[in-house]
């Protein structure tokens, strides 16, 4: 086993002192009197801490006195907010189930939630820079705290706004059941999916949206997958496996300058800039010295260039295949053994995987925009404004 | 008749409408010219569109820099006269204010076809990527009915009884003023009829909505 490492002479030196400046009224006590006062002090900062802990339970567990219970998926609050909170619970999970099918019995009594007010007053106060006194107002609910455990651990909750909308709250709920559904998958496909696999119904325009993104995308491998080539998109969405040469299998020469400004965390892309002078990042950054970009990309370890593929592309594909393999897919995606994303989703869809990426280029495609002339009823709207202003002019006497 | 009108206030909306026409000819050959990599000799995607973007937001505020002054320019002159040139021309004043209106809303057009002809052409010469293509024609109908609402507006404002114009906005300051102070001191959550101003104004379809959405010249 390894011994602890030395600490730094600063701070030995700094305790050295601070013992000595402590031990001075010290050494005047007796030592029986000096270690009974220590006890005491110790004790009574164990009670202190304890009360803490005490008063933030019973703080938390404040206005928490009703529990709703459906399909085993227990939520507490308060009872003004019992009955909103179980229709929209109800309405969650009935959402949930039109696409993950029985796995909701199983999931939804793992899953705990809490949903209590968040309440806040004004205190009385001065500004000295206006000369108004600002007067205190009574505590009132000025919003709503979310918050959701899978098999005790965490997920992250939401802020509601006040007035409590239903629908706002089923949204959030159907949320944490998404979040609890990807802890329950593959722990890759888990974060392949960014934690979160989609139940709710898809935006109107999600498919448009994704096309656009995949279009404009810095990587070529992407913008080539939404020109249809299949091959390019799965090596963009990584289905088989990570290239071992990320930048060679993702991105045309033309995406290195940007790709050498922008790749990696802010902590990698300072590393990089320790290591490489401002002509060099000059010389590629702006006037696209290519060899330098690979030069300096080389610099970066492979994790900084993530799967390119944009999220909400992922969550496209997402869909599709849920949808394909009906309200069984997420049982055969959780039992599969299949180490790749690929034969997973596959195995969820029940069809091969070229055939349904084929199926998601194809529907990605027929999304594209169209072109930006203003739509039926922007162009009316915007002419019944013009109409009404014009008749107001007509009406009017100026020389009044 | 028509004509007269359209040369009176071409007359005075020439500097502005020229300057207009010049800067619709710059604002696609900055957002283009700028966009291949010097050492690669096609576009980076990426770039271009962001280009593209900003010269959206440069569109939209030529449309609006337009809009008001043509709009203003319809009838400072007339101001300045008391109005005698209007009332003493032998046609109905209900048909002056409809020929003063067209003739601002042709001179928008004119500025919204120089932004469909030299986005067009700086489109057909710059070499497109595949992915994307160029948009000249939606652009301008986009921009001559962006630019036509807030002309109608402010000639609609310029154009009335002015104690009225004081009495309409004097109530609309009094009700926001009423509804921010009912939401500092707490009986509102927040300000609700600014709120449902900003919401008819800005929102799903209304008048300034346009204002909100990307004037792409060049788009996916």
């Amino acid at each position: 086993m390894s011994s602890p490492p030395p600490l730094p002479t600063v701070v030995r030196r700094t305790a050295l002192w601070f013992a000595l400046a402590a031990g001075v009224p010290l050494s005047a006590q007796s030592p029986d009197a000096t270690v009974a006062r220590q006890q005491a002090l110790r004790a009574r900062a164990d009670s202190l801490k304890q009360r803490i802990d005490s008063l933030a339970a019973a703080a938390n567990e404040t206005g928490l006195d009703t529990a709703v219970v459906v399909r085993g998926l227990r939520l507490r609050t308060g009872a003004a907010l019992a009955s909103d909170a179980a229709a929209a619970l109800e309405d969650a999970l009935t959402k949930a189930a039109a696409v993950v099918g029985e796995e909701t019995d199983s999931l939804a009594p793992r899953l705990a939630l809490t949903l209590r007010e968040r309440r806040t007053s004004v205190r009385e106060s001065y500004s000295p820079i206006t000369g108004f006194s600002v007067q205190p107002t009574k505590e009132r609910v000025t919003g709503y705290v979310f918050d959701g455990m899978y098999d005790g651990r965490d997920i992250p909750g939401a802020s509601l706004a006040h007035p409590l909308s239903q629908s706002d709250l089923a949204k959030s709920m159907l949320w944490e059941f998404e979040r609890a559904v990807a802890r329950h998958l593959p722990v890759a496909l888990g974060a392949w999916l960014a934690s979160r696999v989609p139940l709710a119904a898809a935006p109107k325009d999600l498919n448009a949206s994704v096309y656009r993104m995949l279009a404009t995308d810095p990587a070529a491998v992407v913008r080539k997958c939404a020109a249809g080539d299949r091959a390019a998109c799965r090596l963009g969405f990584a289905l088989d496996s990570l290239p071992t040469n990320r930048i060679a299998a993702w991105y045309d020469q033309s995406d290195l300058p940007s790709l050498a400004a922008n790749a990696g965390d802010g902590g990698q892309r300072s590393w990089m800039a320790q290591r490489t002078s401002r002509d060099e990042q000059s010389a590629c950054i702006e006037r696209a010295q290519l060899d330098v970009c690979r030069a300096m990309l080389s610099l970066l370890p492979a994790d900084a260039f993530r799967i390119p593929m944009p999220a909400a592309a992922r969550e496209s594909l997402m869909r599709l295949t849920l949808s394909t393999g009906g309200p069984q897919a997420i049982s055969r995606l959780r039992e599969t053994r299949d180490s790749t994303v690929a034969g997973q989703l596959a195995t969820a869809a029940g069809v091969p995987a070229d055939t349904l990426i084929d199926r998601w280029v194809r529907q990605v495609i027929a999304a594209r925009p169209s072109s930006p002339l203003p739509n039926a009823t922007f162009a009316l709207a915007s002419l019944a404004c013009i109409a009404l202003c014009a008749a107001w002019a007509v009406r009017g006497k100026p020389w009044n | 008749m028509f004509r007269a009108v359209l040369n009176t206030q071409w007359k005075w909306s020439r500097p502005i409408v020229l300057l207009a026409v010049l800067v619709a000819g710059y604002i696609p050959i900055s957002a283009l010219r700028a966009m291949p990599y010097k050492s690669v000799d096609t576009y980076y995607i990426p770039s271009l569109y962001q280009g593209i973007i900003g010269a959206s937001i440069h569109y939209q505020l030529l449309a609006l820099a337009v809009a008001v002054v043509v709009a203003i320019a319809s009838w400072q002159a007339d101001a300045h006269r008391q109005h005698v040139y209007a009332l003493s021309l032998p046609l109905p004043r209900w048909r002056f204010v409809l020929l003063r209106f067209g003739a601002g809303a042709a001179l928008l057009g004119a500025v919204a076809v120089a932004v469909g002809l030299f986005g067009g052409i700086a489109a057909a010469i710059a070499p497109l990527p595949a992915m994307l293509h160029a948009y000249p024609v939606g652009l301008a109908v986009r921009f001559w009915l962006g630019a036509l609402v807030p002309f109608a507006m402010i000639f609609a404002l310029l154009a009335s009884d002015p104690k009225r114009v004081r009495i309409i906005v004097a109530a609309i300051a009094t009700i926001v003023a009423v509804d921010l102070l009912l939401a500092s001191v707490g009986t509102t959550d927040k300000p609700l009829v600014l709120g449902w101003i900003l919401d008819g104004v800005y929102a799903g379809s209304g008048p300034l909505a346009a204002f909100l959405n990307r004037w792409m010249l060049v788009d996916v």
